[in-house]
C-alpha cells in the first residue's frame, strides 16, 4: 500500500487553499462510504485525502426564505430534521431509509451528490426538490442548479479546485408538497433499481401552479422529466393529467439493462413511481380520484 | 510506510497508536490494537460485522478512515461488558439463543445498544430498522429480535 497524504483542516479557507494547490489529486473525504469502500476493495488509493469533517459543514437552517444545508450533513441528521420533514419531505424520505443506520451516521448529502450515481437516493430527492448547490474555491463561489450539476455517471461540473459546501432548497409552502419513492431489489439496504421524486404546488382551484419531477437510474445521469413537468404546469391536477405526465416522463428516459434490472422493467416501474410521487406530493392519497 | 500518531478514546481509555494514514478503523482496531471484537466481513459497509460506536453513533468501522477518529470516542463490543459483568444485551443474546456462529454478534449488539441508548422501549419494527445493516445468516433474526426486546425490558 502506498502512502496517503492526509489533511484535516479546521477552516474552510484552509481547505480551499489545499484544494486549490493539489486539485484533483486530493480526494475529498466526507462520510467515506464510497471513498473508503473503493480504497478497501478496489485499491484505488488516492495521493491525498482532504477530510471535511472539521469544517462545520453539518447544519440545516432556514434563512432568507431558503433552506441551507451544509454539504457534510449526514443522512441520519437530514432524516431526523423537523424542518426538512415539513418543508422538504422528499429529502427526509430518501435520507431516513438509505442503506442502514451505520451507513447513515457516516454518509453525507454532499457526498451523495459528488459521487453522482444516477441511482443516488438523496440525489434524486434533491433534484426533485429543485435544489441548487454552492461550489466554493479560493477564488470565490458559484451557485449551480442541480439540473445542471451532473454530466454523466460519477461526473459533475465541479472543478479540481472546488469544494461543494452547501445545498440550497426553497421550502415547500402552502398547497405544496414533495414525495420520494424507490424500488429496490429488496425492502431495505438496497440500491435503487429506479427512484423518483415529485414536488407539486396547487392553486386554490386545484390547478398545478408549479411542478418538478426527478427520475433516477433511468439515464446516465439523474434526470428531470422536463416535458412531463411542462404538460402539468398551469393545468388541472387530475388523475388523467397525472397519468399522461407519467407516460411522457417514461418517454424522456434512456434506461439500460444491467445487473440490477432490465430497461423494460425500469420503464414499467418508473411510470408507477412518477404517478405515485405526483399524487403524494399533490396531497392526493394512493388510489384517490 | 510512514506512520503517524492517532490518539483517541477507545472503550473509555485514552490511547495513542502509530499507523499509516491510508487504513480504515477496522484494520486499526484489529491489526494495530488487537481489538478483535469487530469482525472483518465485507469491507464495503453491507454486512455490519464491524459495527462500532463512534461518538455514540453506530458506524461501519471498515468505512471510517483511521486518522479521522483522532480526538474522538470509539466503543467496541469489548467496551460495553466483560465476561464477569456482561451488558444486559450480551446476557439476553446468550439466554435467548440470539447467537449461533457468533460472527455477526458483536456488530449486532453494538447496533442494538445504539438503539436502546436513544429508545429504551422499542417496538419489534424499530428493532428491525436498527439492525437492518447487520447481516446474520444463521438465526433468521427472530431469536435476535427476542434477545434485544428482552434486554430492553431488563434495562428499563
Amino acid at each position: 500500500m502506498k502512502d496517503v497524504q492526509y489533511f484535516a483542516p479546521a477552516t474552510l479557507k484552509e481547505a480551499l487553499q489545499l484544494k486549490g494547490k493539489h486539485g484533483s489529486s486530493l480526494k475529498v473525504l466526507a462520510g467515506g462510504t464510497d471513498l473508503v469502500r473503493d480504497m478497501n476493495l478496489e485499491f484505488k488509493i488516492p495521493e491525498g485525502v482532504l477530510w471535511v469533517g472539521k469544517l462545520g459543514l453539518e447544519y440545516i437552517r432556514q434563512e432568507d426564505g431558503l433552506i441551507h444545508i451544509g454539504a457534510a450533513t449526514r443522512m441520519q441528521t437530514a432524516g431526523a430534521s423537523k424542518l426538512l420533514q415539513q418543508k422538504a419531505t422528499a429529502l427526509t424520505q430518501a435520507a431516513a431509509k438509505m442503506a442502514s443506520p451505520p451507513v447513515r451516521s457516516l454518509a453525507t448529502l454532499g457526498g451523495n451528490l459528488c459521487t453522482a450515481s444516477p441511482a443516488g437516493d438523496t440525489v434524486c430527492a434533491m433534484l426533485g426538490l429543485g435544489a441548487s448547490v454552492v461550489l466554493a474555491s479560493s477564488r470565490g463561489r458559484r451557485t449551480v442548479p442541480l439540473a445542471e450539476f451532473f454530466t454523466g455517471p460519477g461526473k459533475t461540473v465541479i472543478q479540481p479546485g472546488e469544494l461543494l459546501t452547501e445545498i440550497v432548497i426553497a421550502p415547500t409552502g402552502r398547497n405544496e408538497g414533495s414525495a420520494y419513492a424507490k424500488i429496490g431489489r429488496r425492502a431495505a439496504l438496497t440500491l435503487a433499481v429506479v427512484n423518483a421524486t415529485s414536488r407539486v404546488r396547487l392553486d386554490a382551484k386545484g390547478n398545478c401552479e408549479e411542478v418538478v419531477i426527478a427520475m433516477g437510474a433511468v439515464a446516465p445521469r439523474p434526470l428531470r422529466a422536463v416535458k412531463a413537468e411542462k404538460l402539468l404546469r398551469g393545468k388541472p391536477f387530475t388523475a388523467e393529467a397525472i397519468a399522461r405526465a407519467a407516460e411522457m416522463a417514461v418517454s424522456e428516459t434512456r434506461p439500460i439493462d444491467d445487473v440490477h434490472g432490465t430497461a423494460w422493467y425500469r420503464r414499467k416501474t418508473i411510470k408507477v413511481l412518477v404517478e405515485r410521487t405526483l399524487r403524494q406530493a399533490g396531497g392526493q392519497s394512493e388510489g384517490a380520484k | 510506510m510512514l506512520k503517524h500518531e492517532i490518539s483517541f478514546k477507545l472503550n473509555g481509555k485514552s490511547i495513542k497508536v502509530e499507523a499509516p494514514f491510508g487504513i480504515n478503523l477496522l484494520t486499526l482496531l484489529r491489526e494495530y490494537l488487537d481489538v478483535t471484537g469487530p469482525k472483518f466481513g465485507c469491507e464495503q459497509g453491507n454486512c455490519g460485522a464491524c459495527t462500532v460506536l463512534l461518538d455514540g453513533e453506530p458506524v461501519n468501522a471498515c468505512l471510517v478512515l483511521a486518522p479521522t477518529v483522532d480526538g474522538r470516542q470509539v466503543v467496541t463490543i469489548e467496551g460495553i461488558g466483560t465476561p464477569e459483568k456482561p451488558h444486559p444485551l450480551q446476557t439476553a443474546i446468550t439466554e435467548h439463543y440470539g447467537a449461533q456462529c457468533g460472527f455477526c454478534t458483536p456488530g449486532m449488539i453494538i447496533s442494538a445498544k445504539a438503539l436502546l441508548d436513544r429508545n429504551p422501549n422499542p417496538t419489534r419494527e424499530e428493532v428491525a430498522e436498527a439492525i437492518v445493516g447487520n447481516v446474520c445468516r444463521c438465526t433468521g433474526y427472530n431469536k435476535i429480535f427476542e434477545s434485544i426486546l428482552a434486554a430492553a425490558e431488563q434495562m428499563r
